[in-house]
């Protein structure tokens, strides 16, 4: 029995406080179940006679009996009116319209599909519903764009500020473990010596985490459930003691997700490509059972590397269960004691452990700065070796494609002239750039236009835009063959899962497309070897890769929705970085880049931003927004931020209420510092103006 | 750790060397920028200076019954002392002991300061500071011997240890070989 859409038309505006998207925990009991959902059509009916007799503005009220609320499974008896669609669990293409969700936005979207547009194949909660095509860019490099990191600065008061906030927080802080040591040693037991046993952590260590993060905790690492999505549905709690311990209230939130890596919306739990994971556990079970260099290779293992080797557009690649260990492992694998790294300043730690268990020497240039590199790169080759004088073994230079916290591209035309000109290896690390960036997606060589084969070494993950894990390592065949040999990975660690290598197979061969297969040439010598099988880069995956019982819907073997999902996340973060530069914040970062660092600087305001992101009461019609805050020492001591990051499941609509909760959050906090007042736009003109903005330079 | 001169416990006074140039501390200080010493090159890190001995002097001057030339000392010696304990007594980086695996333990801010360079500018505005509201408490407590006397004493202990002689070098007293704290990272 179809339920008639809401006739209240959107409450929204006279809904003060978040919606009631709170929900218990499952029941555990069928009588629990039964119970819950009476108790959900009682509340169903109160609601629709509520609504019918007055138009009171709604708060949402958790009701009495909402403790037992519980969300139904798909199929509900025919005669419950509670016919709700809990995203998580029913099937893609059912929008029922419920009471109490069928103006969320953050299930049901704001233009749904009419009857004459196919039906949408994602929950709008897991991967937005979006058909405007307008709302598309192609993401590519636009000569002439200045790739050096453009660092505005604040008034001289807000840099004060943040530093006499710093000392403040440091006096109090060493105050409190001074006192407190002397009258609550119960609490301090663990930092203090005692019974001739030295302290168990040290107070000096930990004294940023004891008094500066833990003030904050409640802002980080909140438990959430299910997919990382456009949206994610996060466990409520609360804390008694100060954020040393929390306890969790038993309700749900469901909230926008712009804190996850999930560039391309391939975190979802329905869709082909999971349903590609799905049938790899029943054909494969759920590991590899060994490593690598020991019966731990299996044909997905091949299959996906030749695939990665063929995305990337050279001859031969190598994945690796863990991606932080694709770093750590290959790194001494190719340079040891005697060989000369130089790295950038904002590598990841990956890259520096890997580094430090090599030996070899390390230098630091400045971010992005290639004037800064090739002056300590005349400097290391004309002095050679440290103490000795003698030649380096190896030079070679490890950047990343996206830096994470800066939102920057690395400058890699300018370093490719730098190669040609003093010969070392480079290594790029395209752990946020694979994927995301370039116009067939395929990272920064695509991006810039850049011969992928020019570059030695190619190294990347598969968590971030192919919603699975791992990394890879790619470049020439003899390269990666004499690594599979020395790589520990390969002889210690475990091989990647088979669930998650078909996540990164599916989810790789939609952005590519799938070409249909050829048929066998006469004489063929070996048709079983992947090496044969001719591609043109950038181009669609041979079908012949492939598993053969991997069944992807149309869409996504034509390439169709890859090439969808690539332009509406380069749509979406230029709208993002040009919107919030409009409206007059400091951006760091290149317009292009998925990731959109906000600045900061005080590190008072950043616990004061993330809680009233997730309240969502910055303006009428608000919806809970989970965002990352960063500080020191993750980020140098002035320059707190907090740290966007873009999906392809956003829809514009979704950046729309992005720009109006930052916008007011930053009048609240004086955050704009931007471009200067007569230069900024109302939050109303950006929204208007969105796809000028996107193509404007 | 090789203690210089005699070694015998009836020394009063010894210099100890501290810190070193083997293989791993270089690796491990080259991993990683220093975060918890950079601040002093970035913007407002030099007028924050001024600007907090100024809010001191102020908070100070509201006492009832303050005279000029005892606030000018408070002040003095307030400012010699808290630097004092930020930069030449607290050794080691107070987070992430894993990124830099204790390679600056033994290290005061002082000599963390631009990778242990010599005569760079953060460095002179750092000795200029001190000496400069100095010469200012001189004026204001109008020479007068026994205030010149303690403000003097105070200013010379505060820039001894700036002295790039004394880089990664501890003057110990009544130095025993063998004692340990047993720390391996210092007391708070």
């Amino acid at each position: 029995m179809a339920l008639p859409l809401s006739s209240s038309g959107s409450g929204g505006l006279f809904k003060l406080s978040k919606k009631s998207s709170q929900r218990t925990l499952t029941p555990s009991s069928a009588a629990e179940y039964l119970a819950s959902l009476k108790a959900a059509d009682d509340d169903a009916l109160a609601r629709e006679q509520a609504r019918s007799h007055s138009p009171t503005p709604a708060r949402d009220v958790v009701h009495a009996s909402a403790v037992n609320y519980a969300p139904s499974i798909a199929s509900t008896p025919a005669l419950s009116f509670a016919s709700t669609a809990p995203s998580s669990l029913s099937s893609p293409t059912t929008y029922a319209a419920t009471l109490e969700e069928d103006d969320d936005p953050l299930v049901y979207p704001d233009n749904p599909p009419t009857s004459n547009d196919p039906p949408p194949s994602a929950l709008h909660s897991e991967f937005g519903y979006c058909n405007n095509e307008e709302y598309r860019y192609t993401s590519s490099y636009r000569d002439g764009t200045s790739l050096f990191p453009q660092h505005q600065d604040p008034p001289m008061t807000i840099l004060l500020a943040t530093y006499i906030s710093y000392l403040f927080l440091i006096a109090i802080g060493h105050m409190r473990d001074f006192f407190g040591k002397r009258f609550w040693p119960g609490y301090y037991k663990h930092l203090m010596s005692a019974a001739g046993y030295a302290a168990l952590n040290s107070d000096f260590d930990s004294f940023y985490t004891r008094r500066l993060k833990l003030r904050i905790e409640d802002c980080f690492a909140r438990p959430v459930t299910g997919v990382p999505g456009r949206t994610i549905l996060m466990y409520n709690r609360v804390s008694p003691d100060f954020n040393v311990s929390f306890k969790l209230t038993g309700q749900l939130t469901r909230a926008l997700n712009v804190s996850s890596y999930n560039y391309l919306g391939f975190a979802q739990a329905t869709g082909g490509v999971a349903d590609a994971a799905e049938e790899s556990i029943r054909r494969y079970g759920l590991s590899a059972l060994g490593p690598r260099l020991e019966a731990g290779t299996q044909d997905l293992h091949t299959a996906a590397e030749a695939l990665v080797a063929r995305f990337l557009g050279v001859e031969d690649a190598a994945v690796i269960s863990m991606g932080f260990a694709t770093n750590s492992t290959t790194l001494p694998a190719l340079v040891s004691r005697g060989c000369l790294v130089l790295s950038d300043e904002y590598n990841h730690a990956s890259i520096r452990t890997g580094v430090r268990l090599s030996g070899a020497s390390v230098r630091l240039f400045k971010h992005n700065d290639m004037a800064s590199l090739e002056q300590i790169l005349r400097e290391s080759i004309s002095q050679g070796q440290p103490r000795t004088h003698r030649p380096w073994k190896k030079i070679l230079v490890v950047v990343e494609g996206l830096y994470s916290m800066e939102g920057t591209f690395v400058d890699l035309p300018a370093l490719m002239t730098l190669k040609k000109r003093y010969k070392f290896y480079l290594y790029v690390d395209e752990a946020h750039s694979i994927g995301a960036i370039g116009p067939h997606g395929r990272g920064v060589c695509d991006y810039f236009g850049i011969d992928p084969t020019e570059v030695d070494i190619l190294m990347g993950t598969f968590t971030k835009s192919f919603g699975a894990a791992g990394g890879y390592i790619a470049g020439k065949k003899v390269l990666i063959d004499k690594l599979r040999t020395i790589n520990h990975a390969f002889a210690y660690a475990e091989a990647v899962s088979p669930p998650v290598l078909t996540q990164l197979t599916a989810a790789m061969a939609s952005i590519m497309g799938v070409a249909p297969p050829l048929l066998t040439p006469v004489g063929a010598i070996n048709t079983q070897s992947t090496a044969l099988i001719p591609y043109s880069h950038p181009g669609p995956a041979p079908a012949a890769i492939l598993p053969s019982w991997m069944h992807l819907p149309p869409a996504l073997l034509s390439g169709v929705e890859g090439n969808t999902r690539l332009r509406r996340l380069a749509f979406n973060s230029r709208y993002l970085s040009q919107g919030l530069r409009k409206l007059g914040f400091i951006i760091y970062g290149h317009r292009d880049s998925p990731i959109v660092p906000l600045l900061i600087y005080n590190p008072g305001k950043m616990p004061v931003f993330s809680r009233l992101m997730l309240a969502a009461n910055t303006y009428p019609g608000a919806v809970p927004f989970v965002v990352v805050i960063v500080a020191y020492p993750a980020t140098p001591l002035i320059t707190s931020r907090v740290r966007f990051c873009m999906s392809a499941s956003h829809t514009k609509a979704d950046v729309d209420r992005l720009l109006r909760a930052c916008d007011r959050v930053g009048d609240l906090l004086d955050l704009k510092h931007g471009c200067p007042k007569h230069e900024r736009w109302t939050v109303d003109e950006v929204i208007d103006r969105a796809v000028e903005l996107v193509h404007m330079d | 750790h090789h203690v210089k001169g005699r070694q015998r416990s009836a020394s009063i006074v010894t210099v100890e060397p501290v810190g070193g140039d083997s293989l791993e501390e270089v690796l491990d200080q080259n991993a990683y920028k220093n975060i918890n010493s950079e601040w002093v090159n970035y913007k407002g890190a030099w007028v924050i200076h001024p600007v907090l001995i100024i809010i001191g002097k102020i908070m100070v001057d509201v006492i009832p019954g303050m005279h000029q030339d005892a606030s000018w000392t408070i002040v003095n010696l307030s400012y010699l002392l808290i630097s004092y304990i930020m930069f030449h007594w607290v050794t080691g980086i107070p987070f992430d002991p894993d990124s830099h695996g204790g390679a600056y333990d033994d290290l005061t801010l002082w000599e963390q300061i631009d990778e242990g360079a010599q005569y760079t500018p953060s460095k002179k505005w750092l000795i200029c500071t001190p000496i400069a509201l100095f010469l200012i408490s001189t004026h204001y407590t109008h020479y007068n011997p026994w205030l010149f006397a303690i403000n003097f004493t105070a200013l010379l202990v505060v820039l001894f240890p700036k002295l790039p002689q004394l880089h990664r070098q501890r003057i110990r007293f009544l130095y025993r070989p063998g004692y340990t704290s047993g720390a391996a990272t210092p007391a708070t």
